[in-house]
């Protein structure tokens, strides 16, 4: 054999090889959905998915086992909600003081502290939030208890804020310095073209971080398992516990009966997260690439 | 407070008492704390103090006891249900209240010899299962269990023996 043709040969293999390894998550994900489907299927038909609507979540019962997702998709959303509204406004002016004020020595001290706090887990959050931010929650609002679903928002967004920072970062990094400099030389101070030019310019890009903050706080689980109280409540105050999704499933999981109806609902569940997050990824990920932020 | 009775127990904990003062307490919001769904002590609880009733669902759901009995500690007008063991462990930081069941005179604290008599209503043995007659090493395990030298673990760790 040649060895050009060797090579050719080697080539073709490297290529398959690689692009083998790169699809395997492509396919993770879909046997991921498809075992899900199988494993909360039967429910649609038997007792129908109707009882998802319900307007409580009572998987345990002598008189009649509910499993409306209501409350559990409210109490996601309250903390979410809750979680964006601490984490967006000081992200996004971390961010800009890193991109566009911090001297570089104060950048390279910020940014591995940043990454630190984004590599903390959760369970030791969740310790933290369990002994520190809940009485502090307890004592500031004069509650009787601490377990409260703004408990599980702060913790939450101290998960988030990492990433957010991180990917604003990037966006307004990203902004040409053409428009920068134009700003400048059109008499614009530094900070008023920071919140003018700048900022504008990276908001697809800060948009994008943001939903991506949302999926990473959405799905999260030891953290709010252990401090938001997980009574499944219908309601939008910040001072009452409330369950998530993923808190119901990582507690109840574990000794429902194998292939019940609770177990099926569990599934559910999952099924509706996954899509969640899904869905905020795909937008996100067009958000970048309408505005060129990709990378 | 001192004491509740059943019935004031099935009605705090299914929410339609939500204020110490109607059952002779303090002017205090009662904080519900329940085992989660998946607890076999929270169905006990359900089968034998709610009378079969659903929880309130304001009830807080906690991951395990320790969780509750700092959560009892804690908070203020919080009350829970743990096993003997944890409550005797915890004495001092959180306060044991007696149980007043039907027919009876007057609250029963917990104890060793109230347990084992069945004036405190709200026991429960626990069962070893095994699938066909114990063998080998579920068999010596099982005679440890019930030996005087397990059955004084058993006392040892706040539970009470069978023997």
């Amino acid at each position: 054999m040649s060895r050009s043709r060797k090579l050719f040969i080697t080539d073709k293999l490297m290529r398959l090889l690689l692009m083998g390894a790169a699809s395997t998550s492509v396919l993770v994900v879909c046997l991921i959905f498809l075992f899900l489907l199988k494993e909360a299927g039967p429910f649609a038909f038997n007792p129908g998915l109707g009882k998802l609507l319900d307007s409580q979540w009572i998987p345990v019962s002598f008189q009649q086992e509910r499993f409306g997702i209501g409350p559990l998709l409210s109490g996601s959303a309250l903390v979410t909600a809750l979680a964006m509204l601490v984490t967006v406004p000081i992200s996004v002016l971390v961010a800009i003081y890193i991109a566009e004020i911090a001297r570089p020595g104060e950048r390279e001290f910020l940014k591995p502290f940043i990454e630190i706090l984004a590599s903390i887990p959760s369970v030791v959050l969740g310790f933290f939030g369990l002994l520190v931010v809940a009485p502090l929650v307890k004592a500031t609002f004069g509650l009787s208890t601490g377990l409260t679903a703004l408990t599980g928002a702060l913790l939450l967004s101290l998960m988030a804020i990492p990433t957010i920072i991180s990917l604003s970062e990037d966006a307004l990094v990203s902004v040409p310095y053409s428009l920068k400099n134009a700003s400048l030389a059109l008499g614009a101070s530094h900070l008023q073209t920071i919140f003018r030019v700048t900022l504008p310019a990276a908001l697809p890009g800060i948009v994008a971080a943001v939903m991506l903050g949302i999926g990473r706080v959405i799905g999260e689980t030891m953290a709010v398992l252990m401090v938001t109280g997980n009574a499944a409540i219908l309601t939008a105050s910040p001072l009452s516990s409330v369950r998530t999704m993923t808190a119901t499933i990582a507690a109840e999981m574990g000794e429902v009966p194998f292939g019940s109806v609770h177990y099926q609902a569990l599934f559910w569940i999952g099924i509706i997260l996954l899509v969640i997050t899904f869905a905020l990824n795909i937008v996100a990920q067009r958000v970048l690439k309408k505005y060129g932020m990709m990378k | 407070m001192n004491s509740l009775t059943i019935d004031q127990l099935r009605l705090i904990y299914t929410g339609k008492i939500s204020n110490w003062k109607e059952v002779g307490g303090l002017d205090n919001p009662i904080i519900l704390l329940s085992r989660e769904s998946s607890s076999g002590t929270f169905v006990f609880f359900q089968e034998h103090v709610l009378n079969k009733e659903d929880f309130s669902n304001s009830a807080r759901l906690l991951a395990g006891t320790s969780a509750l009995v700092q959560a009892v500690a804690a908070d203020r007008g919080a009350i829970a249900y743990v096993g003997l063991g944890f409550a005797a462990e915890a004495k001092g930081t959180i306060k044991t209240l007696g149980v007043q069941a039907a027919g009876q005179t007057g609250p029963v604290l917990p104890s060793e010899e109230s347990v084992r008599s069945g004036a405190y209503a709200v026991s429960r043995p626990l069962f070893f299962y095994t699938n066909g007659a114990p063998n080998d090493t579920a068999k010596k395990f099982i005679d440890f269990c019930l030996s005087p030298a397990g059955q004084k673990i058993v006392r040892e760790t706040g539970y009470v023996p069978v023997s």
